[in-house]
């Protein structure tokens, strides 16, 4: 008897898209507009964590914990990028406008490399093509103000793997959006 | 007879599927190459697909299927081989998940990715070298509607 559940274990790599915060977030079935920037290629696992510990409470008159609290969270994306364009390194490091070109010859871009007291923020898509649970659809992550918190060290070698950047994105709160969906949505297409 | 879905008949089916691999190798795809039969079988040089069950990892929690596949190529000219397991890669760079119908119902192949680099082999039987190289392939074993 036919049944959904094989769609219900989710596979495969996330693409990785970033904007400005405030950029409008695409229909989970739609192609990223304009303003989404892929950020390139990535390698490995990317790990989504639901940050936050919970805190038990305890009294005199139990054994166990009688109240839970969750005084903080986070919402963290990390992922090992491999795609290193100028542009999407600077973006990890701080802003894509701290590439600047020039016609030469020889024709060069130039990175900045100061990162600067106060991270630049951004918002972010993650869209898997098979991430619904429901049925061969697409899904995707929305995460609409969030910084580049790590301390990425390309490594180069001679052989046995690319230079990469680990990158950890890290939510922010964006009050403007509905409660609950301040650190973000998972959204996925049912039918 | 309840059984679950055939996961080698539906990583066939999904390579049938595919209209570039038809074009090299029309069809020939089989987990037992049918070269010298009698009636209706290939004929070198054309190219061929043979994949046969090779183990894998057991799934005991899960109604999944994860496979190892010895994948073969015969063909007249070594370069018509490589060429079919570079599209047969450039297939596994392409898939995610995807739905595939089989005999039984329409299995969801959840990722086929290569398991090991080509090696060239001799097959004396045939008189040809091969080009051998392992997939792995994961499939449901429920259909799904």
């Amino acid at each position: 008897m036919a049944t959904t559940k094989p769609y219900e274990q989710l596979v495969g790599p996330l693409t990785v898209y970033v904007a400005s915060v405030g950029t409008a977030f695409p229909a989970v079935n739609a192609v990223p507009g304009a303003g989404w920037n892929l950020l390139g290629a990535t390698k490995d696992e990317g790990k989504f964590k639901h940050g936050g510990a919970v805190e038990f409470l305890y009294d005199n008159d139990y054994q166990g914990p009688r109240k839970a609290v969750r005084p903080e969270e986070l919402v963290t994306w990390s992922f090992k990028l491999v795609g290193l364009t100028l542009e999407n390194y600077s973006r990890v490091l701080h802003n894509a406008s701290n590439v600047i070109a020039n016609a030469g010859p020889p024709a060069t871009k130039k990175l900045k490399l100061t990162r600067g007291y106060i991270p630049d923020e951004y918002a972010m898509l993650l869209r898997g093509s098979a991430l619904s649970p429901y049925g061969a659809f697409p899904g995707q992550y929305e995460m609409y103000r969030g910084v580049f918190a790590d301390e990425p060290e390309p490594t180069f070698q001679k052989a046995a793997e690319q230079a990469a950047l680990d990158c950890v994105f890290t939510a922010l709160v964006d009050a403007v959006q509905a409660a609950g969906e301040e650190m973000g949505i998972l959204i996925v297409q049912t039918a | 007879m309840t059984l679950i879905l055939d996961p080698l008949e539906a990583v066939i089916k999904y390579l049938l599927a595919d209209a570039e691999l038809t074009a090299l190798v029309g069809g020939r795809i089989a987990e037992r190459h049918e070269y010298g039969e009698d009636e209706g079988g290939w004929t070198l040089p054309e190219t061929g697909i043979q994949i046969q069950l090779d183990s894998g990892t057991p799934q005991v929690d899960l109604p999944i299927q994860q496979l190892r596949l010895e994948v073969s190529i015969f063909s007249g000219a070594v370069e018509d081989a490589v060429k079919v397991y570079r599209r047969i890669v450039q297939l596994t760079r392409d898939t995610g998940r995807v739905v595939v119908s089989t005999t039984d119902g329409k299995a969801v192949m959840y990722w086929m990715v290569i398991s090991s680099a080509p090696s060239q082999l001799y097959d004396a039987d045939l008189d040809v070298p091969y080009i051998l190289f392992f997939l792995e392939a994961v499939t449901a074993e429920e259909a799904v509607p």
